[in-house]
Formats: structure tokens, sequence, C-alpha cells
């Protein structure tokens, strides 16, 4: 039941961002000027990415608004698509639907099960979703349908979640909060230099982005953390030899291969907040949205100090972790 | 999943292979502190073999990233520290022992080598 439930929200994490990639696209398309869509597209980030750390702390504080908040999440994106209520609505519609969702699955996922691969494949399905709706391969309308669909399995299967018995820190310590802290900052890192694309296969790095998350979780409950990273840094390394498209790929796979593990790990850091810590992580990979123009950091140093952050985080956890 | 307006395509790669200088800098690095490691006290071939992998992976790290950036004094002396972190990070993986002794073991080879590639380009 609970694989299913985690299939459930992992498509239905594909169509709400396939209805958020789909309605913008439609929009930007029928606009003329360059600078209107930058506006939009960047307000909807910063709603949808910089809410959820709010978003996520109420839920965390309410959670028995989880049901209702995920049709909530619908309506708000049913609204959305609407363009005759204006571009600047929509967004804000678009923006708040995507932001309760991923704040209230995320939350669930990360409460219901202890591994790293199921986390991985969750947050694995939104950038197939973003890119199909982006690239108007699969309209709003469609994407709409489908969600609507999945919110009533969710609502009718919905139980309330019980943290999972994982590793979790005694207390929120100094240490640990440097270690969350640590954790922040290598998503903060992963969104100056994590993406890529392709102009001629424009799916091939949305499934790149998908399946670095799900083989990141795959490979540390395989493996293990510490090994995992490890492996994470060689792997950059390694395609940082070559020249071309297969080392870019190899590149971006591995970058997003961290994702399901700081994830899992600052959920571990405060366990009694995983909608404030899933928005948290939500909320810094805004920096390198804005700001990725106006500040690159080298490949070679992006792939030693992740590796660097990442251990240190994991052994300050590890210092300070008991069994729940 | 954050919404991007595409741009071209990027390219990476470094290609070390095809540098020559990047590898004799690596081989020399190489040459210069797996002695002093073996004379710290780590005698076994794995270690010795380890340490040089180490030093082959974060020399070509650290040569290629100083010529892409520039390369000032400061620069070179904070990425001289990131290099002895990975270094003791990537160390401590396999090698056995007094973490202690592995770090202090490392600021001695990485600051001979160092002092060995600032008296070189002086020289030269």
């Amino acid at each position: 039941m609970k694989d299913k439930i985690l299939f459930l929200y992992t498509v239905q994490h594909l169509t709400v961002d396939g209805i958020c990639g789909a309605a913008l696209a439609a929009y930007a398309v029928g606009e003329i000027y360059f600078e209107p869509i930058i506006f939009y597209f960047g307000m909807y980030n910063l709603i949808a990415f910089g809410l959820q750390t709010a978003a996520g702390f109420f839920l965390d504080k309410h959670q028995n608004f989880l049901r209702a908040a995920f049709i909530l999440s619908l309506l708000s994106l049913g609204i959305g698509i609407l363009p005759a209520i204006g571009i600047f609505a929509q967004v804000i519609f678009l923006g708040v639907g995507n932001c309760i969702f991923h704040v209230t699955a995320g939350s669930i996922v990360l409460q219901k099960f202890t591994g790293y691969k199921e986390l991985g494949l969750f947050v694995s399905s939104g950038a197939i979703g973003l890119a199909l709706g982006l690239n108007q391969l699969v309209s709003a309308q469609i994407f709409l349908m489908a969600n609507a669909a999945l919110t009533v399995l969710a609502i009718a299967t919905f139980e309330n979640p019980t943290t999972a018995r994982i590793s979790i820190s005694k207390k929120v310590s100094a240490p640990i909060i440097f270690c969350a802290i640590l954790l922040l900052s290598c998503v903060i890192m992963r969104g100056f230099g994590g993406g890529g694309n392709s102009a001629e296969y424009v799916m091939l790095f949305p499934i790149i982005f998908a399946l670095g998350k799900f083989l990141g979780g795959v490979c540390c409950d395989k493996i293990g953390w510490q090994n995992t990273i490890l492996l994470i840094f060689v792997l950059g390394f390694a395609s940082l030899q070559f020249e071309g498209l297969a080392p870019l790929i190899l590149l971006t796979l591995t970058f997003n291969m961290t994702m399901p593990l700081t994830l899992r790990l600052l959920h571990a850091c405060n366990p009694k907040f995983p909608g404030l810590m899933f928005g948290l992580a939500a909320g810094c990979l805004l920096p390198g949205v804005f700001f990725k123009e106006n500040f690159t950091i080298a490949v070679q140093a992006m792939v030693v100090v992740q590796f660097l952050i990442l251990l240190a985080a994991w052994k300050i956890f590890n210092n300070e972790a008991t069994m729940a | 999943m954050i919404v991007e307006i595409s741009s071209a395509p990027e390219v990476s790669g470094i290609f070390y292979w095809k540098n020559g200088d990047l590898m004799i800098y690596a081989a020399a690095t190489i040459l210069i502190e797996v002695p002093i490691f073996f004379l710290c006290g780590y005698r076994r071939a794995k270690d010795l073999i380890l340490f040089a992998a180490v030093n082959l992976i974060s020399n070509l790290l650290l040569n290629d990233f100083l010529s892409a950036v520039n390369s000032e004094w400061l620069t070179i002396y904070a990425v001289e520290i990131v290099v002895l972190a990975l270094e003791f990070a990537l160390c401590s993986y396999w090698i056995d022992g007094s973490r202690l002794k592995l770090l202090k073991t490392l600021i001695l080879t990485n600051a001979v080598s160092f002092l060995s590639g600032v008296l070189f380009f002086l020289l030269n």
C-alpha cells in the first residue's frame, strides 16, 4: 500500500509541475516581449519555492490540514490555468498551488518512508512534468484532469503520517543547526550549477535530472551515505576529464544525485518539522535561479566543495544522532 | 522544479590528458609527496597507491581551477587549504590510524610540494 501511495504522489508531482509548466508556456508563446516572460517566470519561482518554508511550517503545526491541502492545491492550479484572469493572477495561483502540493506531499513522503530511494523517486518526477509542460508536449488541461483524478485518490487513501523509525538528531543543538546550514549551502550551490539543457533533445536533461535524483536515493540505500557522496565525487571528477555532451550529462546526473541525500538528512536534523525542512531546501534553490548569470562557480570547485560539505554534514550528524 | 529560461547549451570538458603541463605538475607532486608520506610512517603499498591517486585527483583539480581563475596569492592559499581538506577527506576513507597524524602528514606533504612549486616558478 505504501508503495502505491508513493507512486501516486510521484505521478501527482509530475502533473503538478506539468500544469505550471504548460500554463506558463502557453502564456510565453503569446508574449511578444522577453522582459515580461522573465518577470513572470521569476515571480512564479519566487512564489512556488519561496513560500514553501512558511507553508511547510504551517502544515507541520496543523497536520490535520494535510488532506485539505491537496484540495486547495488542485483548486489553485485549476484557477491558475485560466488565461481570462490575467497572467499576474495566474502566476500567483499556479505558484501557490505548486507550493502547497510540494510541502504537503513532500512532508508525507519524508514521514512515511525511511529510505532514500522513495524520496529520490518522489522528487524526480517534477522535472519531467515541467519539461513536458514547458515544451507544450502535454497541455495544462490534460495535466489538470490527471491531477484531479490523482487528488481524489490521494484523499481517499490518505492516512495521517507518523514519522517512521529513522536515525534522527537527539535534539536541535548547535552542531545540528550547523549540519543543516551545510546541507542548505549544498542546495544553494546546486542551484548555481545543477542544470543543463539541450535545444536539440528537449527531454534529455529533464530525464537526467529525474534519473539523478532517483539514482542518488538508490545508491544511498545500497551503499550508504558516505560511500554515495564519494561515488558522486568520483563520477564528477571523471566527467571533467572529457569534452562533449556525454560528460555534461554525467556531471548533471551526479549533481542531482545529491538531492535525496540532502533532503533526508535535513529532515533528520529536525524530524518534527518535515514540511519546514522540505520548504527550506526548496527555498535554497532560488539564489541560483536569480543570480546564476551574475555569479558562476567553477565546476571543479563545485565538485570538490560539494563533496567536502556533504561529508562534513554527515560526520557532524552522526556524532549527534540517535535512532528514533 | 525551478522553471528556467533556456539558454545556449553548455559544454564541459577540461580534458586533462591533452594538457601536458597539468600532467607534469601532477607527476611532480606525486614524486615529492609520496616519499614524504612513506617517511611519515605510511608503509603499506595500498596506502601509498591510494595516496598517489588522491594526489593526482587533487592536483589536477587544483591546477585546472587555478588556470581558469585569477590566480592571486590569496586565491592560491585558499585553494591549497581546500585541497588539504579534500585529501584528508579522501584519505580518511581508506587509511587507518590516527586522524591527527594523517592531518599533520598531509600538511607536511602539501607544504613541501607547495614550496617546491613556488621555488620552481621563481627560478624559472
